[in-house]
């Protein structure tokens, strides 16, 4: 037997008043807030590498920066992140995504503070928004965090078990036009 | 009732009534989607400790932390939420709690950090706690305990840090819930990712009340990582493959939601669907489930839950992402 969208259903209660054990969602204008630097970007290659106490391993990856849609730098940038594999050992953190060659993605962004003129992404991970190109050729941006991006309406719809009713599914993915739009109108309204 | 595109996708015959007294535990790795991953010269492994090589410990930071509230200590929280974890049924785990530390800062040191003071050097805006997990990328590397590791995805460190910004409460009197938060980042600790499965402790979005239980997809999670010799309740696979087209699909979020209202499991585990993701051949194994009626679905890890919040892996099998250009549909 097959029942399409109820497992839709199995969330449904929860994204209205979704918090987070990890992290808090934060929405587009208050990553826009807090981020020195958004750019849109695609990654060109990565590397890994421990500090030099030789206790943390960070993962760099070099952008090519397509368009600055907040503030302004160079046209190559390093942005790090917490984790990796280096000589050996691998570190993880839940829900920081490492980035392959030709990845392209909305990148919030921050200096670190660690002076090694690299950014790190706002939110831990929640400034990321990666962008991919779906069958009907638009492009959409996802950082895996629902509150936050609330606009996407493609092609799923939520049916609730309670009255049997169904509804628009926002899901945690955004129209990238929609979301430079967001970010141009959080910047502009500072 | 609007639809996606309309590609045909298979779940392929599966299992549905387990067997009682059977454990069909395949001793390939991978196959559970909810254990974070280790990808090291090809080789894919679930990301353990052995608790059999060095003493597992937690080590509390005690630096008064003003962002904690409520009338339970800090410290007695988070040793009830290992309890948690090493109370789940047909689990072996065996941790304790170390001795206090100064140590202010995450890192590869042979301290199993737990701290609410401490920072990163990483912009931890809206993030509740972080976890850090160190592992082998294979047999020989040093465990900082006097030994080396004896395979690849062995965890030898993990530090947990509460964010010093967030408030946190230790009896629900306000602020973000430390048992909760707790309970779901030492799953973390144990080497679980995210789960896409709703009300799971490891469910990465969670409503904002307390939630101390774990789930019957938490548990068949971490009693696949840490098996019990004598099982307390007899658990059973459930296998099959995603296609789509004749062509595998990887990564679809597959999941068995029991069709009866039995309870194998204690009342203190809270029942829910048992989920996993396909492979990159499609096939895909449930495993630790315990004696029921099952009926069992392939959905798009399309969200809540995303290829975002499973960090580990599509990059363990050498993808940037998941499959989800197709609908939900139950078998």
């Amino acid at each position: 037997m097959k029942r399409p969208l109820l497992a839709t259903s199995l969330f449904l209660f929860l994204l209205p008043h979704a918090a987070a054990t990890t992290v808090v969602p934060m929405s587009v204008e208050k990553l826009t807030e807090i981020s020195s630097h958004v750019a849109e970007a695609h990654a060109t290659k990565s590397w890994a590498a421990w500090n030099a106490q030789h206790t943390m391993i960070s993962t760099y990856t070099e952008f090519a920066v397509d368009h600055w849609l907040k503030g302004s730098g160079e046209n190559a940038i390093t942005v790090k992140q917490p984790g990796g594999s280096a000589e050996g050992y691998t570190q993880q953190v839940a829900g920081v995504h490492p980035w392959s060659a030709g990845e392209s993605a909305v990148l919030f962004l921050q200096r670190s503070p660690s002076g090694d003129n690299t950014f790190t992404v706002s939110g831990l991970m929640q400034g990321n928004f990666r962008v991919r190109h779906l069958a009907s050729g638009a492009a959409v941006a996802d950082n895996g965090v629902p509150a936050s991006t609330t606009q996407a309406t493609e092609d799923v719809q939520s049916f609730n078990p309670a009255d049997k009713s169904l509804a628009p599914y926002s899901g945690n993915r955004m129209d990238i036009n929609e979301l430079k739009l967001r970010i141009r109108s959080a910047n502009h309204a500072r | 009732m609007k639809l996606g595109p309309m590609n045909k996708i298979r779940v392929a015959p599966v299992v549905l009534a387990l067997l009682a007294a059977a454990a069909f535990l395949w001793p390939k790795p991978a196959k559970s989607y909810l254990a974070q991953y280790n990808a090291h010269n090809g080789a894919v492994s679930r990301a353990h400790w052995d608790f059999s090589q060095f003493p597992v410990q937690w080590n509390f930071n005690p630096a008064a932390a003003s962002n904690v509230s409520g009338a339970a200590p800090a410290q007695e929280v988070i040793a009830t939420s290992f309890t948690t974890w090493m109370a789940a049924p047909n689990t072996a785990i065996s941790i304790s709690r170390g001795g206090d530390t100064q140590i202010s800062s995450a890192g590869f040191d042979g301290v199993n950090l737990v701290c609410f003071t401490c920072t990163t050097d990483f912009n931890s805006d809206g993030a509740l706690a972080v976890t850090f997990t160190t592992m082998a990328n294979g047999p020989g590397a040093d465990t900082k305990h006097g030994g080396t590791s004896r395979f690849a995805g062995q965890i030898l460190d993990a530090d947990i840090l509460f964010n010093p910004a967030m408030n946190f409460s230790t009896d629900g009197s306000g602020g973000n819930d430390m048992q909760t938060v707790a309970t779901h980042e030492i799953g973390h600790f144990l080497g679980l990712d995210h789960s896409a499965v709703v009300k799971a402790t490891m469910f990465p979005f969670a409503p904002p009340v307390a939630e101390h239980a774990l789930s019957y997809d938490d548990v068949a999670a971490i009693s696949i990582l840490y098996p019990k010799n004598s099982p307390d309740v007899p658990t059973g696979s459930i296998s099959g493959t995603v296609a789509m087209n004749g062509s595998p699909v990887f990564g679809a979020h597959v999941f068995a939601d029991s069709a009866t209202a039995a309870l194998p499991y204690p009342a203190s585990v809270r029942k829910t669907p048992i989920g996993t993701l396909s492979m990159p051949d499609g096939t895909y194994q449930i495993q630790g489930v315990p004696p029921d009626r099952y009926a069992v679905a392939a959905e798009p890890l399309d969200g809540p839950v995303t290829n975002s919040n499973v960090f580990s892996y599509a990059p363990a099998f050498g993808r940037t992402t998941v499959q989800t250009n197709f609908t939900t549909r139950w078998h």
